[in-house]
């Protein structure tokens, strides 16, 4: 619809709401791939395993299974922390603060717990190099962390946005895909590397 | 419909060549030095199971997206997905 007001034209415009949003669609993309990634380091970590005649291999450290558990824990609690913010902010966006605040507080306190996990592993042996277990480990977990550092990055930017108030719904799903991806595949590369 | 005598035994002949495929295909793989041969019981259930696994991800990843679209798709008809207005714009016209 066109409408003439002197010499400043109007025009009205009519534009289909899309599917998924441009970034929805291009994290959930990204997250296929790297989807088949894990997949690809999880095979061949199933196969050395079953190949090797003892595992864990010889004069190597335990992975820490039990403190670990907690912080998978403390992980999923912060996948549920992020829903709850999501529920909120179609309501009120400034009461998915908290929640947000909370997922990201949990989040980061999961990488740091990796961190001193891998410090007392390094100082007990456990190397890149000293063997496939430690090879696999840090390649994994160490992969995952990475994703888990980059998910809360964009977590933040999304929180900031929250703060200034400029958040739309499509930045924080945009967040929430990437997020999600990371607490889900934990469990199963917690299952596969740990146990 | 009844098919011409040329086009019948071709599909004949494909049909052949696809079942020598299926029966020839697992005894070339299972030759496969790398794999299983020399190897125990459970190194080879490994292999069968990941390669197994890793064929079927892609295309549970592809077939979950499609699925997901087609849910979305029939939630926002049902929500009336008409096109809708979404602002307007202005411009100076000489």
């Amino acid at each position: 619809m066109t409408r003439s007001h002197g010499r400043i034209r109007v025009v009205a415009e009519s534009q289909r709401e899309p599917l998924i949003p441009n970034g929805v669609l291009g994290m959930l993309i990204f997250v296929m791939t790297e989807i088949m990634l894990f997949a690809g380091l999880i095979s061949a970590f199933t196969i050395v395993r079953s190949a090797a005649p003892i595992w864990p291999p010889p004069n190597q450290p335990r992975l820490p299974v039990e403190e670990t558990a907690l912080n998978t824990a403390a992980l999923l609690l912060s996948g549920i922390l992020l829903f709850v913010a999501r529920r909120r902010i179609g309501r009120d966006p400034s009461g998915a603060r908290l929640p947000l605040l909370a997922s990201m507080a949990l989040g980061a306190f999961f990488v740091a717990f990796q961190g001193v996990e891998w410090v007392a592993l390094i100082s007990e042996g456990l190397t890149l190099t000293s063997s496939t277990l430690g090879s696999f480990f840090y390649l994994i977990v160490g992969m995952h962390a990475l994703h888990a550092v980059a998910a809360l990055c964009v977590l933040g930017y999304a929180w900031l946005r929250i703060q200034r108030g400029w958040l739309a719904h499509r930045h924080l799903a945009t967040a929430e895909v990437l997020w999600y991806f990371v607490v889900g595949i934990w469990p199963v590369l917690y299952f596969v590397v740990y146990r | 419909m009844r098919r011409s005598r040329p086009l019948s035994a071709l599909l004949d002949l494909v049909a052949a060549l696809a079942v020598a495929a299926l029966v020839i295909t697992p005894q070339v793989a299972s030759a496969c030095a790398v794999c299983t041969a020399g190897r125990d019981d459970e190194t080879v259930a490994a292999f069968l199971g990941t390669t197994a696994f890793l064929s079927v991800l892609p295309l549970a990843l592809i077939g979950g997206f499609v699925w997901w679209l087609r849910r979305r798709i029939r939630a926002l008809e049902a929500d009336g997905g008409a096109p809708r207005a979404t602002g307007a714009s202005a411009s100076l016209t000489p």
